[in-house]
């Protein structure tokens, strides 16, 4: 059954994430109590006007920046195996990376995230050195010619490697900025968009997202904006990075 | 002869000179005033709003005075006096407002230098203050302390101080150090600890965390635990850690032991 998606407000409406249990109950005549429980114990509440009606849930998979402190905004996917890749070559991969899962309030003319959670357990590394690295959710990925992404809590990253430079190469991490980063969708399979990481010498790659689905037939995820508008407000750290639409891997790959 | 060669009553120059001082003033007025812009515009992108306005200021005012000066100098008339007795005023002057100029100078520096921002939470190790930066003026800056007091501090002394910037950086070291008894098992401690910072989110699981035997001590056997953290949680990490790092010893039945001391009687 598609879980993603939309959904009307309802008193007694529940649906179950793994350990993670989303409902609604009827407080008023126009009030609901969200809640989430995990393993019985309710981790996030939220009470809420439906305006008789008008407000619907939705609930799409975000970029992994909320959970579990607003801290990062970067995702370091560390490959399981590394890639050696021959001089003036390119390979297809696909690779996962870690997803969160959020839920959204909307109405005509706003949308607000009331919750986001994430089914793996999230842990952080230091890119880079502690006077001008970056912190960056951790993930380990698999390196696979199939899609093996997690249902839920891991998204399939399809990706082309190219290694331009006349060298061979090794490539260990991919470390990408959640702002630049547009999830797509397919049932409750979830795409990172079209990217490809390219090698011009020894020493720098650069990571391009190219604003497309990888593959024909995908549909963007909605709401992909409040996630990081929601992160923008409760983020610590100060300073941004990165050039649109690319990333530059300056402390190695 | 015309009006501007006619010498003015009373005074020892002629019209034409007093037109021509005039308008040596009025282009001073205007060289100030485009001094002032375009300083404005160079120094609004390395200093605060306060440190550039004044410095406009000091520009723009230091143009008109030489611009005056001249002007009147062109005229005849003689400083002599007036400048011996701004010499002595200006000494009594710069012996009464030293202080005062020596802060200026450092806020001018403070916003040049920026070894703080606004926001940054600092301490100043040789005064042992320890707060967070609300304001840097340019005379003084205003911290708020950790235990929730505004200090203001001249900026000379702030300048002149060993500073901490505690979010220079975006990830700091915690270290801990935990002591065994001499008859527990080294291994399992470490593993157990290592297992315990591994489960907290916070703690950055690159670089690894590190765990190792530091110090064979006079009551213990001391093991040293070093993990990274971001900066904005490092306190709360290293508070949550050690109190995980007691429960966690406490039911594995580790021992910590107090100081003690072994007093051995001479008759067997």
């Amino acid at each position: 059954m598609k879980k993603f998606g939309l959904y009307t407000i309802e008193d007694g409406f529940t649906i179950k994430f793994r350990n993670e249990q989303i409902s609604l109950k009827k407080t008023g005549d126009d009030s609901y109590i969200y809640r989430r429980d995990h393993e019985g114990e309710t981790s996030s509440k939220t009470v809420f006007s439906s305006r008789k009606g008008k407000v619907k849930l939705a609930i799409y998979p975000v970029r992994p920046i909320q959970m579990p402190r607003q801290l990062a905004h970067n995702i370091m996917v560390n490959l399981e195996s590394p890639i050696a890749l021959p001089p003036k070559s390119s390979v297809t991969h696909h690779l996962t990376m870690p997803i969160e899962i959020g839920v959204f309030t909307i109405s005509k003319n706003s949308n607000y995230m009331i919750d986001a959670f994430s089914l793996s357990f999230p842990k952080y590394g230091l890119y880079g050195k502690p006077n001008m690295g970056y912190i960056c959710r951790l993930h380990t990925s698999i390196i696979s010619s199939e899609e093996k992404a997690v249902p839920y809590e891991e998204a399939e990253i399809i990706m082309k490697f190219q290694n331009k430079s006349a060298d061979w190469v090794t490539v260990h991490k991919i470390v990408m900025d959640a702002y630049m980063v547009d999830l797509y969708l397919s049932g409750d399979t979830v795409y990172l968009e079209d990217s490809n990481l390219l090698i011009e010498d020894g020493t720098i790659a650069s990571l391009f997202l190219n604003n497309k689905p990888p593959l024909h037939g995908l549909k963007e995820v909605p709401m992909a904006a409040e996630s990081v508008k929601k992160f923008r407000l409760g983020f610590l750290e100060r300073g941004g990075f990165g050039v649109e639409g690319k990333f530059v891997m300056e402390h190695g790959y | 002869m015309n009006w501007i060669d006619t010498a003015l009553p009373g005074f020892g120059f002629t019209a034409g000179q007093l037109l021509f001082a005039l308008i040596v003033i009025v282009v001073g007025i205007i060289i100030g005033r485009i001094a002032r812009m375009t300083s404005g515009k160079l120094l609004s992108s390395v200093m605060s709003e306060n440190a550039s306005n004044l410095i406009q200021r000091i520009i723009y005012y230091t143009t008109i005075i030489v611009a005056t000066l001249a002007a009147l100098s062109y005229l005849g008339i003689d400083f002599t006096g007036v400048m011996l007795a701004g010499g002595i005023l200006g000494i009594v002057i710069g012996f009464a407002t030293q202080s005062v100029v020596a802060n200026l100078i450092s806020g001018i520096f403070l916003q040049i230098d920026k070894p703080v921002s606004i926001g940054d939470p600092i301490g100043i190790i040789d005064e042992h203050l320890y707060g967070v930066i609300l304001e840097i003026n340019i005379l003084s800056t205003s911290i708020r302390t950790f235990d929730g007091v505004n200090l203001r501090i001249p900026n000379e002394k702030l300048f002149t101080s060993t500073i901490h910037n505690f979010s220079k950086y975006v990830a700091r070291r915690v270290v801990i150090t935990v002591g065994i008894a001499y008859h527990e098992e080294m291994k399992k401690a470490i593993d157990i600890i290592l297992k315990t910072i591994n489960e907290n989110s916070l703690v950055l699981a690159e670089p690894a965390p590190l765990v190792y035997v530091d110090e064979l001590s006079d009551s213990s056997v001391n093991l040293s635990i070093r993990m990274w953290a971001p900066s904005s949680v490092w306190f709360e990490v290293r508070t949550e850690i050690v109190q995980q790092i007691k429960k966690v010893l406490d039911e594995a039945g580790i021992e910590i032991p107090f100081p003690q001391r072994v007093i051995w009687n001479g008759k067997s």
